[in-house]
């Protein structure tokens, strides 16, 4: 008896250990979401309160109509106990240029270009070398950007700034130091005299004036005159309220952040659900004499169902608690892997809010008792009989799990078909739907598995008996004598793997996309973006058209307006007398030669949608707020561009505001490239705000980003991964447990123990490739879906990385080797005697 | 030696298993137990003998020794001509495999293997070709044909015993040990078994061990061994039920036969 006893408390130690350590995971990464939010809260709320500190006042305009000009600025500063009004001008287009062409443009942090406020109480920064900007041709930068640049004062420097130009050159006169000790968080401040700001930022009114008090009156009552010289479409803040409104915005990209990072911890925990659930399940059918004994001695259901979530509650707080602690730890962890990823995140506290702590407590109990839930419900009916028969230990799925499998496959399945097709406008809301339903669905999924858990097992561990004979055999009858166990266990790596092919079939999607687009519907040897949140400037097409080197330049411009009354249809304009040399547009009726000033060139799936052929007419909404009607006079097929009308350019002007391209098309103009690579070289400098890139080095950019986002994804991933694997090392120690006289009797007979470790380390490779086949479908579906529910130049033909999700379910196989290993040492080093004493 | 000179048949020439000196102690100081004491026996190879002794005597413990499933604290066991206590815990488990069988009271049965396939086993275990002609014919011996393909839990206790006598004999082993095999039997079921056993000696020249309480089980063996306080303590030969009856009440037994080891 005392040896069963010591047996099962060294197993149980185990189970404890592994079971908790899938909710420290989970608890850990959630905390350190929460740490880490708290932590970036804290350093941008103190950025804020340094920006607003010297303002008393601030006047805004609510409405983007509503002027405020010097005009306004005059009236504020003779209201009574007004020391001081100044106008700002801000923008986040500007960007200076290295010399070497380049632009100053950090990955996340912003770069804001303002005015230079001159009163010092108004202005949270001050010159610390050199002196302020005076007048047009001069600006100013902030030292840590200085000094990291390398850009010395008195030199002239380019910046692109957002005019029609594209870009200035001015003399940096100074830097400045912001708030007490530059505090930046990695933005780039640059500052001009507010003249100055107003054209090169483009701007004619003031974002806002800053207002400085006298002392003469209280701020109130001033407040109340100044909000007495204007109309609606303004507002009067006073330093609580910009405080506030400040950190508002900081928060908000601060809270998106958080809520990426959660989710990750989301999916980690959903994982440990199945982990937890699986774990309570195998131990109470190891316990079921135990609990009949129980039961027959007068236990109640519900006093044995206590009991296991008596147990649960204490492995879920004392993992919890664990969990926060890791979660510190994984805060500096995840710092640095963002930075190293290129982050540039600001020097931040890790502070441990009580709120942290009593999430991840929360959050760390529910999911265990949810997760023990159903094995305590199962421990509970228990009949007392099987105190004396036992239980055989297996558990094929029963009819009841798999019609609530169904049921929940269809409603998650629903869920998410509505929230990608049913035209849901509300983020959040789409993102709660499509979680919901894709949880639902998995769950589903992982109860209908464990019907065909055994044959798939089979099929799967069929080559191994042919390798490594019995061992093999027994390896995989293993696998499958219980489905429901092999099931779960593999859910829970299906589930990461499926979010992980997902991505795979999507990156490769876009890739795939990409190269049609390149190959088939581009014919441009180059390709002009706009480098900046601005535009590819009108002049750039006849600068290129002049030099040599080039032959055909072909701009595009892009817009939206309501054709036949359809909403947001895209509209463009192009050159077609020379289109075909850049583009091919897959011309399948008409001719693009033919279109005027009233007719048309129309994507072939619009015109199907609309009923519309070659000869009739659209209406088109103008400018102007008129309709004109256009007459078809051409059909192309290609939608990978472009799906909707062509026209003109003068008709262009009567719908669209915009006269800059948003890219253009280039030819060179002989076979050899290299001469054209130098020319695009020498354009680049001279419009740093435009991109010029070669087909090769498009896709080789796009690839490489899409490449980076699945690096990223799977890393993430990798912990929901970290936690099946666990999973499978619990469930094969705990089944190695419970077959131990088996085992002992393989031994017996003359099982080596190499061979026992074949037969244990080949069963979790199984149930790993269960759940890797089973997640690389689940995730070749969610894929399709997307492709599907997506527009078809976002997302276009699927294109399934076969390479890839095979490799990925080696790599599964190679996971369950590893998750093996440690319990088919256990079942090795079994006493042979003890096993079948 | 006054044990050998007490046979009444023609002494078997070959030792298929024996023990010298052996001795098994476990635990130390106060909790010390000496489950075997200097044990000298040999088993003579297509012969079936029995072991009986009270509970506790060390009768498991002789027969784990042998079978090559624990190791001596002193002494040897040879199977054959090989020395067990020489070799590599690798070894011994081929050794087990191959050279001898087993049949344990009760959960002898791989429950994710056939009826056939937990015959065969041992043999599928190594990788040598198993004699096919030997294997048909201990399935047909066994009787069992028309269950061949069943899962263990399909079968009956005895069913499974005898499944496990024809594992056992499969790979045509040196020696098979058997630890109460009709333990868990009825008594008709068990005489099956023991029949079985007894003719797959007769036959085959199996030689078998079995451990056993029953006196009916132990009288279908050619020589009972009576085992007190890890000592062997006297033996019969071709004994019936009523002289094991009588030599189990015989107080004088345990010095009586003292001579028999020196
Ligand atoms: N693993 C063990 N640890 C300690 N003592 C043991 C162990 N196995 C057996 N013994 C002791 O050795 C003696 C012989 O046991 P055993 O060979 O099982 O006897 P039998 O099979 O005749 O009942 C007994 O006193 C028993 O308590
Ligand atoms: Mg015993």
């Amino acid at each position: 008896m005392w040896n069963i006893t010591r047996k099962n408390v060294a197993a149980n130690k185990v189970r404890l250990a592994l079971t908790a350590l899938a909710i420290v995971l989970g608890v850990g990464f959630v905390s350190s979401a929460n740490i880490l939010s708290d932590g970036l809260r804290d350093s941008f709320g103190d950025l804020a309160a340094e920006i607003v500190d010297g303002t008393d006042l601030q006047v805004d305009r609510v409405d983007s109509d509503a002027p405020l000009t010097r005009a306004d600025v005059e009236r504020i500063e003779v209201v009574p106990g007004v020391r001081v009004a100044e106008g700002n001008y801000g923008e986040d287009t500007v960007f200076p240029v290295r010399p070497d062409g380049t632009l100053v443009r950090p990955e996340g942090p912003p770069v804001l270009a303002f005015s230079w406020t001159v009163d010092e109480q108004l202005n949270p920064s001050a010159i610390e070398q050199g002196r302020a900007p005076e007048g047009p041709g001069e600006w100013i930068v902030d030292f840590s950007t200085a000094e990291r640049e390398g850009f010395v004062i008195g030199e002239t420097y380019d910046l692109v700034v957002p005019t029609a130009e594209g870009f200035a050159a001015a003399e940096l006169v100074g830097t400045f130091r912001f708030g007490e000790d530059n505090q930046t968080n990695g933005a780039v401040l640059l500052a001009f005299e507010t003249t100055t700001a107003a054209v090169l930022l483009d701007q004619t009114d003031f974002a806002s004036v800053s207002i400085a008090i006298d002392g003469t009156r209280p701020v109130s009552t001033v407040r109340t005159d100044v909000e007495g010289l204007f109309t609606d479409g303004y507002e009067v803040l006073d330093t609580a309220d910009l405080n506030a409104e400040t950190s508002a915005g900081f928060n908000q990209a601060i809270t998106i952040f958080a809520w990426v990072l959660r989710s990750f911890a989301i999916i980690a925990l959903f994982v440990s659900i199945f982990i937890i659930a699986n774990t309570f399940n195998i131990v109470m059918s190891q316990r079921v004499r135990e609990l009949g004994l129980l039961r027959a001695v007068g236990a109640t259901p519900r006093q044995v169902r206590r009991a296991v979530l008596g147990e649960a509650l204490i492995v879920g707080l004392i993992a919890s608690a664990t969990g926060i602690v890791v979660g510190l730890g994984l805060a500096y962890g995840l710092e640095a892997a963002l930075n190293g990823i290129g982050a540039e995140l600001p020097p931040f506290d890790k502070p441990l809010s009580l709120q942290t702590i009593a999430i991840g407590m929360t959050v760390g109990v529910v999911v265990t008792l949810v997760s023990a839930w159903v094995p305590a419900r199962r421990a509970g009916r228990t009949s007392p009989v099987t105190a004396i028969s036992g239980s055989d230990g297996t558990d094929a799925g029963s009819r009841r799990s798999t019609i609530i499998g169904g049921v929940l496959a269809v409603l998650g399945g629903a869920l998410t078909g509505i929230a990608l097709f049913g035209g849901i406008e509300t983020t959040s809301t789409l993102l709660i739907l499509l979680g919901v339903g894709a949880a639902l669905f998995l769950v589903g999924i992982t109860l209908l598995s464990s019907l065909v858990a055994a044959p798939i097992s089979r099929a799967l561990g069929a080559p191994l008996a042919a390798i490594y004979k019995r061992p093999g055999f027994l390896a995989k009858e293993n696998a499958a004598r219980n489905p429901k166990r092999t099931a779960t266990t593999a859910a829970a790596l299906m589930i990461g793997l499926s979010l992980v092919s997902m991505a795979f079939v999507i990156g490769q999607t876009l890739k795939s996309d990409l190269n049609t687009l390149l190959e088939t519907t581009v014919q441009a040897d180059y390709a002009a973006f706009p480098n900046t949140s601005g535009l590819v400037p009108e002049s750039i097409v006849s600068d290129l058209e002049a030099a040599p080197e080039f032959d055909t330049v072909v701009g595009f411009k892009y817009w939206s307006t309501d054709v036949n009354g359809r909403e947001g249809t895209e509209i463009g304009t192009t050159d077609f007398d020379q289109l075909n040399a850049v583009l091919d547009l897959d011309l399948v009726d008409g001719d693009f030669s033919e279109v005027t000033n009233d007719t048309t060139a129309i994507w072939e799936g619009f015109a199907e949608d609309n009923g519309l052929a070659l000869g009739d007419s659209v209406t088109v909404l103008l400018e102007n707020d008129t309709t004109t009607e256009l007459t078809i006079v051409a059909v192309f097929a290609d939608s990978n561009i472009f799906e909707g009308l062509l026209v003109t350019d003068t008709r262009w002007d009567t719908i669209g505001e915009q006269d800059t391209f948003d890219w253009v098309g280039i030819n060179a103009a002989g076979d050899d490239l290299a001469e054209a690579d130098a020319a695009i070289e020498a354009f680049a400098t001279a419009y740093p705000q435009v991109l010029v890139q070669s087909a090769a080095q498009y896709r080789a950019d796009i690839t490489g980003q899409v490449d980076f986002l699945l690096m990223i994804l799977t890393g993430f991933l990798g912990l929901a991964i970290l936690i099946a694997f666990i999973g499978i090392v619990n469930t094969m120690a705990l089944s190695v447990f419970e077959r131990t006289r088996e085992l002992g009797l393989l031994r017996a007979v003359g099982m080596t123990r190499r061979q026992t470790h074949t037969m244990v380390r080949w069963e979790a490779a199984i149930v790993s490739l269960v759940g890797a086949i089973f997640g690389a479908g689940v995730g070749v579906l969610f894929a399709v879906l997307v492709v599907v529910a997506t527009p078809d130049f976002v997302l276009n033909n699927l294109s399934i990385p076969w390479l890839s999700l095979i490799a990925l379910v080696v790599v599964a196989g190679l996971i369950g080797l590893l998750a093996g290993f440690m319990p088919a040492r256990r079942a090795g080093k079994l006493d042979v005697l003890d096993a079948i004493g | 030696m006054t044990m050998l000179e007490s046979r009444t048949q023609a002494i078997p020439e070959v030792v298929a298993a024996r023990a010298e000196q052996a001795r098994k102690v476990y635990g130390e100081g106060e909790t010390q137990v000496v489950a075997l004491d200097s044990v000298d026996v040999s088993f003579f190879a297509g012969e079936f003998t029995a072991i009986m002794g009270p509970s506790g005597s060390g009768k498991s413990t002789l027969m784990h020794s042998l079978a090559g499933l624990d190791r001596l604290t002193s002494g040897r066991v040879v199977i054959g001509d090989v020395d067990l206590s020489q070799l590599s815990e690798r070894d011994l488990t081929l050794l087990r495999r191959t050279k001898i069988g087993f049949v344990f009271q009760a959960f002898n049965l791989i429950p994710t293997l056939t009826a056939e396939e937990n015959i065969t086993l041992p043999i599928d275990l190594g990788r040598a070709a198993p004699d096919m002609a030997w294997i048909d014919e201990v399935v047909r011996a066994v009787g069992l044909s028309d269950r061949l393909g069943h899962k263990p839990n399909e079968l009956s206790g005895g069913q499974q015993q005898r499944v496990a006598v024809a594992r056992a004999l499969a790979s045509r082993p040196q020696v098979v040990f058997a630890d109460e095999p009709t333990g868990n039997l009825d008594s008709t079921t068990g005489a099956a078994i023991l029949d079985f056993m007894r003719n797959a000696v007769r036959q085959y020249h199996q030689t078998i061990v079995m451990v056993t309480h029953d006196p009916v089980a132990a009288s279908y063996a050619d020589r009972v061994l009576f085992l007190a306080d890890g000592q062997i303590r006297s033996e019969l030969r071709d004994p019936n039920t009523d002289s094991i009856l009588a030599a189990l009440r015989s107080p004088a037994q345990t010095a009586s036969n003292d001579s028999g080891r020196n």
